[in-house]
């Protein structure tokens, strides 16, 4: 077992390296010149220059690189160009906003799919199970942009005034101030790593205002990202829809569960106890691995809602050639993935043990 | 005593069935059409390829002509549709699901829209299947050190989120289409990778396999001849499904201002275009956006039905 | 700010005092108060001791400015200069002297310009040098800065000892941003913002129609044109320019493509400007005679070429993808040629307009900083103007030099007459149209409306009965120094807090008095003398003098100066409107 997960991490040392390579790369292609883009189009060739030399971009791409890595190696993400300040202060500002959408947006589609994928399942080739299969995939199919404006119009603008009404963009409404952990539990003083990440948990406004008992900002920050969740989580909820409905399948073929009713059990119970339960296994790694398709959504709604996660910071950043945010976001991202891949086939093998000894 | 000569008792004749080859095929096909949602799937996309097949005639007017070049006088950008069945005065010309921004006939906008994506369909996920199959079945046969190797490389493409990457990519190379299919092509690859990689795995030890070896057989033979065919339908599975993710990404991308450019009628970027008029002129973004939906949903439905009738523990 | 970090900086504000042999004693002795970082300032902090007497500033301190004359450059220190601005003194504490090296009637109207805001001399040098007043603004507005969320929103606080006679309306002003106009319009209904900027073309009779909204139209100070490159083939030939010129149907894309308020250009300059409307108008579309015209150039049968764009939304071009789409269906049909559409990405766009690397048509704007005709045709066609259009055409730059450089009233027109005449002979570009825009509001908020120069002020603005003014504006602000900064998202923001020595009237043009309460010219224009008004603070409590006007023009006049320095360090207003810097940097 340790070997296993050993070998895996060992294998994916040269994948991370292949990463950051190819990101460098990819990122320093990108056409367009990074010092306009930051200090605006009027920039003239002599404030160019010393822009470059600031952020080493005069040097040649090797050199580069080799400085990138190394300052890499000591947790260094660089600075950002258009801002002007540590990326690291600048992605722990902006990840938790993503993680608590993605979150949210995984709990909505985990439990719409389930549901889903176990009616489509148990009524397998019935109206409800094409039905329920075109619902699922609706969500899939339509676009993320065109979902979360129309949701936007609706909750928003169409309902207002009325119980359902919802807001249509940002965190919490305007003139409402957060007491971030730090402040509520008297740690002001509280300096280096562990401040940084009960600012990093601060930023997440919802366990924030759990941590710290605030219930009308919990609420309200709450109400600001139904609809974001609801728009993203369509995307992961027909695969997980699909997933469930394969996985009970399969199972509910099985012998044991012709045993079950054998005995005389009641359906129902033949199913939740003894089918889902086992169902589940695979639906829960994709669950984690639907990260990256929660990631590729998060930018589109992100923009739509206005909130400033990771996904919005990466399109700007492409736009505004910030080659040093796009480098540390991809990076972070990836190492995110290798981490969630990791984890996954390690729980999988431990719950599996064909995999672990095959 | 087996003499060829003298008359033998005779022996009745006995009708064998013959063996045909394609049963398998046959045979997919009558389970694909016993899944419910594959027929609907099959349905919507018959459409759709009908319309595509025959857009010149179903559509009024050429994809990229504008009112105003038309002689058409009374007629105003974003106009919402006039359709002279139900209630819109005869005196105003008949466009039933409106008129665009440039004044150009949305219908047909939407009617050329499906050859285009299609096209984007197949010719992605055509060139991410080729490419994508050839790596895994290397992988998957070639030995240890390629195997690695091809499958770390496929992971330093599945650790990107797939839209950034092919925005990036887009970036790199330009706006168009052909770069936006060409990103989303590069992205699609690991994920057949991986599906023919594992069809070989476990086809390879199989004893069919192992004769052939026995009967000297060479490998790149023994790919092509025997483990192919049975690794072709998860390939097929999830190459309709992957023409559902190319026809969404590549429509993504265009919404960003990254893909089709103007004057290209691709239902991604028609939406992108108008995507801030989805309150005064909804009927912009409705009919493209039904479009794409229609479109991905059956390749999606079409794929669910495909596997379900190709997985054998399901036949019953 | 620890006590040992203010004493630190009050040392170095007296070094860096001391260095500067004419500055006051004042500027360093009066107390720098807690520097408003987060919270507003409460009580104003103690009035310095009247008793410190006032040294008055001038700038340049030593050695005197050699003015250019006659096409020479003129000198300072063995330098060249080629500015406008001689000297700037400070005669008492309330009075300030500008001398100039020529006549400038427009000098009114470039003072009032946000971008050159009246900062207090210690702030400058406490908050310069590490840059910290890009992030943290302070001056003698009506808002103060309570805090910028980056990436989020900027909470503005009302200015409790504003000078001004109109007090600030809403307690707090909170700008947010969103580059959808859909999404904009959303915040608006929904009731989340009480006005937003840009409302989306499609979107005007939506809230026309809807009695909880009103909508100020914008008046057009801008213009959007198509511009050709006089460095590539074909359009190095005069005859294909003009005939692009006429062959294009320019009412037919503002008919469709614009809004409401919109109208077609017969000139570069909106005619709102003085002297922008004058000489002939542009051609009338005439597509025979253009095709004839381009017969005539040697291309009976059309060419091909290229339609270079950006796809941003700017008041000047609310749709343009699918104007560049009308644009190649024009040119087709009218004129046989065979037009590709390249969309490129924003900034690089404009830095291939600058570096001339344009081919074929290109499609670009300007909106208005300061209503002086200066502002539209000396900066696109004059002796300083980009490559954009190719080589400069000698002709109009020396029109336009001598407009810019006499008093008199009637030269002037005759000279622009001129300039007009000649813009529509040699075409570097066909304009095309003046773009209307418009904010909007909801009904309940007295004192909104929509200034030409983008210029709204939010102090005038009270939001009904609520205490908070929320609005929307297109994009974030890069940085809150408006000497630094260009793009209107900023300058919006920045003037709230900071102050010019005039100011153009709440949502017009026209010029008003504001941290000066009058400036007198001499008779030929070349000295300006500006008398401040009493009783204006900081909002940090330090008095308003003198000293402040001129260290606030000194630090931008002079690029060798120490506090010289911004988020750019470009100042490009500056010799854009005042011709050039003291000791300019070496090209």
């Amino acid at each position: 077992m340790i070997r296993y997960i050993v070998r895996r991490v060992l294998v994916s040392i040269p994948v991370l390296l292949g990463i950051i390579l190819i990101v460098f790369v990819l990122a320093r292609m990108i056409p367009g010149d990074a010092c306009r883009a930051a200090l605006g189009e009027k920039a003239n060739d002599v404030t160019c220059s010393a822009f470059r030399v600031r952020y080493g971009l005069d040097q040649p791409i090797p050199v580069q690189f080799v400085i990138y890595v190394g300052r890499l190696a000591q947790g260094d993400l660089g600075t950002s160009i258009r801002f002007g300040r540590p990326v690291t202060s600048l992605l722990a500002e902006r990840l938790p906003m993503t993680f608590e959408l993605a979150f949210f947006a995984l709990l909505f589609a985990s439990v719409v799919g389930i549901t889903l994928g176990r009616i489509s399942a148990i009524r397998r080739n019935s109206p409800a199970d094409v039905g329920t299969m075109m619902v699922a995939n609706f969500g899939v199919s339509i676009p993320v942009f065109v979902l979360g404006l129309l949701l936007a119009y609706i909750f928003a603008v169409v309902l207002k005034g009325t119980p359902f009404a919802l807001p249509p963009s940002g965190r919490l409404t305007p003139g409402v101030d957060v007491k971030p952990l730090a402040v509520a539990w008297g740690l002001q003083g509280l300096g280096g790593p562990p401040r940084a990440l009960l600012d990093f948990i601060s930023n997440m406004y919802t366990v924030n205002a759990l941590l710290t008992l605030q219930w009308a900002i919990l609420a309200d920050s709450l109400r600001h990202l139904i609809l974001p969740a609801i728009a993203l989580g369509t995307i992961p909820m027909a695969i997980i829809a699909r997933m469930t409905r394969s996985s009970l399948l399969d199972v509910l073929g099985l012998d044991y569960i012709r045993t079950a009713r054998a005995k005389g059990l009641p359906e129902r119970h033949v199913i939740s106890r003894h089918g889902m339960r086992n169902a589940l296994l695979p639906v829960v790694t994709i669950i984690g691995l639907s990260l990256g398709g929660l990631l590729s959504g998060a930018v589109l709604t992100e923009t739509i809602f206005n909130l400033t996660g990771i996904g919005k910071t990466i399109t700007e950043a492409i736009t505004g050639r910030d080659y040093v945010v796009i480098q540390a976001v991809v990076i972070v991202v990836a190492i995110t993935y290798l981490v969630v891949n990791l984890v996954v086939d390690v729980s999988y093998a431990f719950l599996d043990p064909r995999i672990r000894l095959g | 005593m087996s003499t060829t000569t003298d008359a033998s008792p005779q022996v009745p004749a006995i009708s064998v069935p013959e063996a045909r080859s394609s049963s398998l095929w046959r045979d997919t096909l009558r389970n694909v059409l016993r899944q419910r949602s594959a027929i609907v799937g099959l349905a919507i996309l018959g459409t759709v390829l009908l319309v595509a097949i025959f857009a010149d005639q179903i559509a009024p007017y050429p994809s990229t002509l504008s009112m105003l070049d038309a002689g058409q006088t009374n007629v105003v950008a974003r106009q919402a549709p006039c359709i002279h069945l139900l209630g819109c005065p005869a005196s105003q010309p008949q466009h039933i699901f409106g008129l665009d921004a440039n004044l150009r006939d949305v219908f047909s906008r939407v009617v050329y829209g499906s050859r285009i994506s299609l096209q984007i369909g197949l010719l992605t996920v055509g060139f991410a299947i080729i490419i994508g199959a050839v790596i895994g079945a290397v992988a998957g046969y070639a030995g240890t050190v390629s195997d690695n190797v091809l499958m770390r490389l496929m992971d330093i493409l599945l650790s990107f989120p797939a839209l950034l990457l092919a925005i990036v990519i887009v970036t790199v190379l330009g706006p168009g289409l052909i770069n936006a299919q060409l990103a989303i092509g590069i992205v699609a690859i690991p994920v057949f990778a991986r599906v023919m990689r594992a069809s070989v795995l476990s086809i390879r030890e199989q004893d069919f396999v192992t004769a052939s070896r026995a009967l000297g057989e060479s490998g790149t033979g023994i790919l092509v001849r025997r483990i192919l065919p049975n690794a072709m339908t998860p390939l097929i599975v999830a190459g309709t499904l992957g023409i559902a993710g190319a026809i969404i990404d590549v429509a993504a991308l265009s919404f960003l201002g990254l893909g089709a450019q103007p004057p290209l009628a691709e239902w991604g970027s028609m939406i992108g275009l108008e995507r801030n008029s989805v309150f005064a002129a909804p009927h912009l973004i409705i009919f493209p956006g039904a479009a794409i939906v229609l479109t991905v949903l059956a390749f999606n439905l079409l794929g669910d039905g495909l596997r379900d009738a190709l997985d054998p523990r399901l036949n019953r | 700010m620890s006590l040992r970090m203010r004493s630190r900086l009050l040392a170095l504000t007296a070094t860096a005092a001391i260095a500067f042999t004419a500055c006051s004693g004042a500027a360093t002795t009066a107390p720098t108060a807690a520097a408003p970082s987060q919270a507003p300032s409460t009580a104003p902090a103690p009035t310095p001791s009247a008793t410190a007497a006032f040294v008055p500033m001038t700038y340049p301190a030593t050695g005197e400015v050699t003015c250019p004359s006659g096409g020479t450059a003129g000198s300072y220190n063995g330098k060249p200069y080629n500015g406008e601005f001689k000297s700037i003194k400070a005669l008492d504490a309330k009075t300030v002297e500008f001398t100039l090296c020529n006549p400038d009637v427009a000098f009114l109207s470039k003072v009032a310009f946000s971008a050159f805001p009246i900062n207090s001399a210690a702030y400058l040098q406490a908050h310069v040098p590490d840059g910290s007043i890009v992030q943290q603004p302070m001056g003698t507005g009506p808002y103060t800065l309570k805090e910028w969320v980056k990436g989020d929103h900027i909470t503005l606080a009302a200015n409790p000892n504003y000078w001004g006679p109109v007090k600030p309306q809403a307690q707090t002003v909170i700008v947010k941003w969103s580059t959808e106009a859909a999404q904009r319009l959303v915040e608006l209904q929904s009731g989340n913002a009480d006005g937003i900027d840009n409302v989306g073309s499609t979107d005007l009779n939506t809230v026309k129609n809807d009695p909880t909204l009103t909508l100020y139209p914008r008046t057009a100070l801008n213009i959007f044109y198509i511009g050709m490159s006089n460095a590539f083939k074909p359009f190095d030939n005069e005859k294909v320019r003009q005939a692009v010129a006429m062959g294009i149907d320019r009412a037919r894309i503002v008919k469709n493509f614009y809004p409401a308020g919109s109208e077609v250009a017969q000139y570069f300059t909106p005619c709102a400007i003085q002297f922008g409307c004058v000489g002939d108008p542009w051609y009338t579309f005439d597509p025979a005679a253009a095709k004839k015209l381009l017969a005539d150039a040697g291309y009976p049968n059309g060419f091909n070429t290229t339609i270079h764009l950006r796809d941003v939304v700017r008041g000047y071009l609310p749709n343009p993808t699918q104007v560049a789409t009308d644009i190649q269906a024009q040119l087709k049909q009218n004129l046989n040629i065979t037009a590709k559409i390249d969309v490129q990405e924003s900034t690089t766009f404009i830095d291939n307009a600058n570096k001339g690397k344009l081919d074929g048509l290109h499609m670009l704007g300007w909106g208005a900083d300061y209503p002086d005709i200066t502002d539209f045709l000396d900066f696109h066609f004059g002796g300083g103007a980009t490559q954009q259009f190719g080589k400069h055409y000698d002709d109009i730059v020396a029109a336009l030099t001598k407009g810019a450089t006499t008093a008199d009233t009637a030269a002037r027109q005759a000279a622009y007459v001129e300039a007009n005449n000649l813009v529509k002979q040699h075409v570097p570009m066909l304009p095309v149209a003046h773009g209307g825009s418009a904010t909007a509001f909801k009904a309940d908020v007295t004192g909104a409306h929509s200034s030409p120069l983008t210029d709204e002020r939010f102090a005038v603005m009270k939001p009904g009965d609520r205490n908070q003014l929320v609005f929307v504006q297109n994009g974030e602000p890069g940085g809150l120094y408006c000497a630094d900064e260009q793009d209107g998202e900023s300058l919006r923001v920045c003037a709230q807090i900071n102050e010019s020595l005039y100011s153009f009237k709440v949502g017009g043009a026209e010029v008003e008095p504001a941290l000066a309460k009058q400036c007198t010219p001499n008779t030929d224009l070349t000295v300006w003398t500006c008398t401040l008004q009493d009783n204006v603070t900081f909002s940090d409590g330090t008095p308003l003098t003198a000293n402040d006007v001129v260290m606030s023009y000194a630090v931008l006049w002079d690029a060798a100066h120490p506090l010289h320095k911004g988020r750019t360090g470009d100042f490009a207003y500056f010799p854009g409107l005042f011709a050039g810097f003291l000791n300019p940097p070496a090209q």
